[in-house]
């Protein structure tokens, strides 16, 4: 096994301290001034309008992209000294993109990529590494699946696919660009179990992206409000919700309704004339 | 027996086939007792013994080094551009080969002779390749389509170099030079084939390397970065064992087509996009067709002999054809 830095669960594991992010051709910067934490076993969830810098963070996150200013921190370490395979064995991350078409292997084989940072291709899989797959295989409920072509799968397959391959990198902190987008209230619902699932067991941190929020509300222990590369909320998702920053950010007047065990439905009511939005308020520090 | 066991040992059975025929065939007669004989070191025939062992054995293993290096290569190139079309000369790197060779032939007529062919053939693929990295490279990072930009156009450059020295050479020496430039294996020796040697095997177990990256990178360079490949080193390590395998290739063999562009995607489309079956599965294949296809360039109009390329081209297409009918049926 390799070494693993940091105790999983551990408290703090991603640490960003006053983040800028320029991309080079662009003038305003995506992400600016900054600071999070997540860690601990506990799901987050981040919303924010179009262009507000989600993506942008997943990717700093991922070590893609290396901050313009400030830091970021994984296990007490500056995420650019990780070497890639520690890093991919320690976070993983489900971007939004579909495996391609053209690829023509099973579901089972394309699951078995998630094992790339712990295996060599020298060496045949261990027992260990057939363990995790057969695993993820059935936590995903895609047993039956594992040998078909993984062009034959449906959308929701396909998606739950992306999540087993993610597990199979037995990460720490999963990394999520709207695992819901495009399906259907059955496999939406399946996914943010299995994470909340995952979570609860102690055994991840999780930090997802969506537009969702009646689902985000349920099942987040902590929700984050992203507006023009700026946190301007951050808290428990009813508390966030019910915020001023959430009709101004989106420039659209809402309703938010408690649904109890269910979370909050976010209802939009109508959008404000442009310029009429009070601007992304006062940016608060969300820790 | 797995799928892919049962497939390498019907490649290895037909590169077998392959052979044996590649050294039992040739313009000359000689008797398969004879063929044996010379083989396993016995008395024989001294003219019988010089054709086995100096003309067809050579060649045989020159076909067979050449149609691995060829495969591996396009199979490189098209897990990196992730385009089925991607061949092994796409950078430019036959034209740059041919301009050398066809100097060698011209300006310098028959004073260097093979190898001296072969060695300015290397160094106009080499050159081509470096200009068009070195272009690529310039804006930092390695853009695919810089990267093609440069290779279409220093192709086209080093092409009209070739024109221009055959517009202006002898008849023979052009001669020499059109067939050349048509992919042949006709003067395949020892020193040259354990060249290609080396690098097919130095490439081939490079590539294997970076197999499990590759399967990556299939998925984008963003995911394959997350899934632990530094993406960079992995592109520009494999953009640069593709184009030296193609310019020894092609310096030893001339421009075969085809082979390098065949031959991977027929493999993915029987054995699946994972490279750690592809790579040689793949080569195996390579080196059987282009063993076979030599065979059949001494033997079919024998003692005329085709060139290579247009056989591999004759005979590939329609198979080909109809292995992608099957497949996407």
């Amino acid at each position: 096994m390799p070494e693993s830095t940091g105790d999983r669960g551990d408290a703090a594991v991603y640490r960003l301290e006053d983040v800028t992010f320029r991309y080079p051709s662009a003038s305003a910067p995506a992400l600016r001034g900054l600071s999070l934490d997540f860690g601990g076993a506990a799901f987050t969830v981040v919303i924010g309008p179009n262009g507000a810098g989600k993506s942008t963070l997943v990717r700093l996150l991922g070590g893609i992209l290396d901050p313009s200013e400030g830091s970021v921190n994984l296990d007490g370490r500056p995420l650019l000294s990780w070497d890639r395979s520690a890093l991919a064995r320690r976070t993983a991350v489900v971007s939004q993109d579909a495996p391609p078409e053209a690829l023509r292997v099973s579901l089972r084989g394309y699951i078995e990529l998630g094992r790339n940072p712990y295996v060599s291709p020298w060496a045949p899989l261990t027992p260990r590494d057939e363990e995790v797959i057969g695993n993820a295989l059935t936590w995903a409920g895609l047993d039956h699946l594992a040998h078909r072509p993984l062009a034959e799968l449906s959308g929701g397959e396909r998606q739950r696919a992306k999540l087993a391959r993610a597990i199979v990198q037995e990460p720490g902190v999963l990394i999520l660009d709207e695992p819901s987008a495009h399906l259907d209230f059955r496999h939406a619902l399946w996914i943010f179990d299995a994470l909340r699932e995952r979570v609860r067991d102690g055994a991840l941190t999780v930090i997802c992206i969506t537009h969702d929020m009646q689902l985000a509300s349920r099942y987040a222990d902590r929700m984050i409000l992203l507006a023009e590369g700026e946190a301007v909320a951050a808290g428990p998702p009813g508390e966030v919700l019910r915020s001023p920053a959430l009709a101004s950010t989106y420039g659209c007047e809402v309703r938010v309704e408690s649904l109890g065990d269910l979370g909050h439905s976010v209802l939009p009511v109508r959008a404000r004339p442009r310029g009429a939005a009070s601007g992304a308020s006062s940016p608060i520090e969300a820790r | 027996m797995t799928r892919t066991g049962r497939g390498a040992l019907l490649l290895m059975l037909l590169l077998a086939v392959a052979a044996v025929s590649g050294l039992l065939l040739g313009a000359a007669n000689v008797a398969p007792a004879d063929v044996w004989r010379a083989l396993t070191g016995q008395e024989t025939d001294p003219s019988a013994r010089t054709i086995v062992l100096s003309l067809r054995l050579p060649r045989v293993t020159a076909a067979a080094l050449t149609g691995i290096a060829l495969t591996i290569s396009g199979t490189l190139f098209q897990a990196l551009l992730r385009n089925p079309l991607a061949e092994p000369y796409l950078l430019g790197v036959s034209s740059g080969a041919a301009l050398g060779a066809v100097l060698a032939l011209t300006a310098f007529g028959g004073v260097l002779g093979y190898l001296g062919t072969v060695g300015f053939a290397l160094a106009g693929g080499l050159a081509a390749i470096g200009i068009v990295f070195r272009v690529a490279l310039a804006v930092g990072r390695l853009h695919t389509h810089v990267l093609i930009l440069a290779g279409v156009v220093v192709s086209a450059f080093f092409g009209a170099g070739v024109m221009l020295l055959l517009s202006l050479a002898e008849p023979d020496a052009t001669r020499a030079a059109v067939l050349w430039t048509m992919g042949s294996l006709e003067r395949a020796g020892w020193e040259s084939t354990l060249a290609l040697g080396l690098v097919a095997v130095a490439g081939g177990t490079a590539s294997f390397a970076l197999s499990r990256h590759l399967n990556a990178l299939a998925l984008g360079e963003e995911a394959a970065a997350y899934l632990g490949a530094r993406v960079e080193l992995v592109r520009r390590s494999a953009y640069f064992i593709a184009s030296l395998l193609a310019a020894v290739a092609v310096s030893t063999a001339g421009v075969i087509g085809f082979v390098g562009l065949v031959i991977p995607h027929g493999a993915r489309m029987i054995w699946g996009s994972d490279h750690r079956r592809l790579l040689p599965l793949g080569a195996l294949g390579g080196a059987a067709a282009l063993v076979l296809a030599d065979t059949v360039a001494r033997v079919a109009l024998r003692p005329l002999e085709l060139p290579v390329g247009v056989v591999t081209a004759l005979l590939g297409v329609p198979l080909f054809l109809v292995l992608l009918r099957r497949s996407y049926a």
